[in-house]
């Protein structure tokens, strides 16, 4: 039960819209129809007081519900093991070609590996054979995340994502991460 | 963005983080069972005394060991040459297999005995099922550290029995026994003399 009140916090906090987000567009501004889905990747540094820094290839999906509010996927792994991060996005109106946005979610971690087959011979010469299979495994969220940034739109279809985040667990930011990307919109427009 | 549009939109997020806690399940092994040793009708049951059932003991393809059988009828014995390394002597199956079974018995004598040596016998009950979750009882001779007798060469009858690590009774599919000379001797060297095993019982 612990592990869910933050989540009620990210939906209060989800659900207050910051001022950018519910300002109406100014009359100048082009518009353009979302996606629903958007899809990318880019980079991600966390850096880890006193510990150091990394840099990891990032994935990401995003739902578009609205044209301010998104449920985005991501997931900061170098190999088949990392982080997750799942969060609501609040993105701002649009400044030319870019907008600000604002995230809160959770962090985790998954892991899938193949795990080769192994045997166990016991003493009378029987064997226990167990099977070759794919260990996967993901953790509930174990820290919150609130970040920020900026979307530029680079083409019709295709914007980047540059901001940051703060990762904090048991009330104690323990990194902060830079993280760039870029997505692409598929699928029908809303 | 209207209220209903974003009450739509959070459960979708709650079910989401929810999900968000899974593990694969492992899978579950198989057991590729030893060769197993076909029964041997035996004059007093559970009591292998005789060369042919002893025998069963020893010329059954599965057993190994520098083990033979020497002598007829009920003066026959498995002998085994303690300097040609460690025995495993796998016993018939026993059908059905009993499930009250308390100790094993056996009668057995160091022939020609290195007074420098030791042997290490113990016998495993193979269960009728197998798993890596269920224990093999394994029971030894209540020999301990003083190996004079032993060592005196003469017939010993002895019940084997759990170091505390099982209890009776037992389900019993078959006995695997195990059988190894040591010798403390410098230089090191082979130990000397043979085992003989005069016949071995199981009690109920």
């Amino acid at each position: 039960m612990a592990r869910s009140t933050p989540f009620s916090l990210i939906l209060l906090l989800a659900l207050a819209a910051p001022a950018f987000a519910q300002a109406p567009a100014p009359p100048a501004a082009k518009a353009f129809r979302l996606s629903w889905i958007e899809v990318g990747g880019g980079l991600t540094a966390p850096i880890f007081p006193g510990e150091g820094t990394a840099l990891t290839g990032t994935v990401q999906a995003r739902v578009n519900f609205f044209a301010a509010l998104a449920l985005e996927l991501s997931t900061h792994s170098p190999g088949s093991e990392g982080f997750y991060d799942i969060h609501m996005r609040l993105t701002g109106k649009r400044a030319g070609p870019a907008s600000g946005f604002f995230t809160v979610g959770g962090l985790g971690v998954f892991e899938t590996r193949h795990v080769a087959e192994f045997r166990n011979t016991l003493p009378t010469g029987d064997v226990v054979v167990y099977p070759a299979h794919r260990y996967s495994r993901i953790t509930k969220p174990f820290a919150m995340t609130f970040g920020g940034g900026a979307r530029f739109e680079l083409s019709d279809r295709v914007t980047a994502d540059v901001g940051g985040e703060v990762w904090v667990g048991e009330g104690t930011a323990f990194a902060f991460a830079m993280r760039t990307a870029v997505m692409v919109w598929i699928g029908p427009r809303r | 963005m209207t209220r209903m549009n974003i009450c739509r939109a959070c459960p979708l997020f709650l079910v989401l983080s929810a999900l968000a806690a899974c593990q694969s399940a492992p899978t579950a092994p198989t057991v590729i069972e030893a060769p197993g040793v076909a029964p041997v009708a035996t004059a007093q049951p559970y009591v292998w005394d005789s060369a042919d059932e002893l025998a069963a003991w020893v010329s059954n393809g599965v057993s190994t060991g520098p083990v033979s059988v020497a002598g007829d009828g009920a003066a026959a014995v498995i002998r085994m040459d303690l300097a040609g390394g460690e025995a495993k002597l796998h016993g018939p199956d026993l059908v059905p297999p009993p499930n009250d079974v308390q100790a094993v018995v056996m009668r057995y004598r160091w022939v020609d005995p290195d007074q420098a040596g030791g042997i290490l016998i113990s016998v495993y009950l193979r269960p009728p099922q197998v798993s890596d979750q269920v224990g093999i009882p394994r029971l030894f001779p209540p020999i301990g550290r003083d190996l004079s007798e032993i060592r005196s060469g003469n017939w010993l009858e002895k019940t084997l029995m759990s170091n505390g690590s099982s209890r009776p009774p037992y389900s019993v599919r078959y006995l695997l026994f195990t059988l190894y000379g040591s010798t403390s001797a410098r230089p090191t060297r082979p130990v000397q003399g043979a085992l003989e095993i005069d016949w071995i019982a199981l009690t109920r």
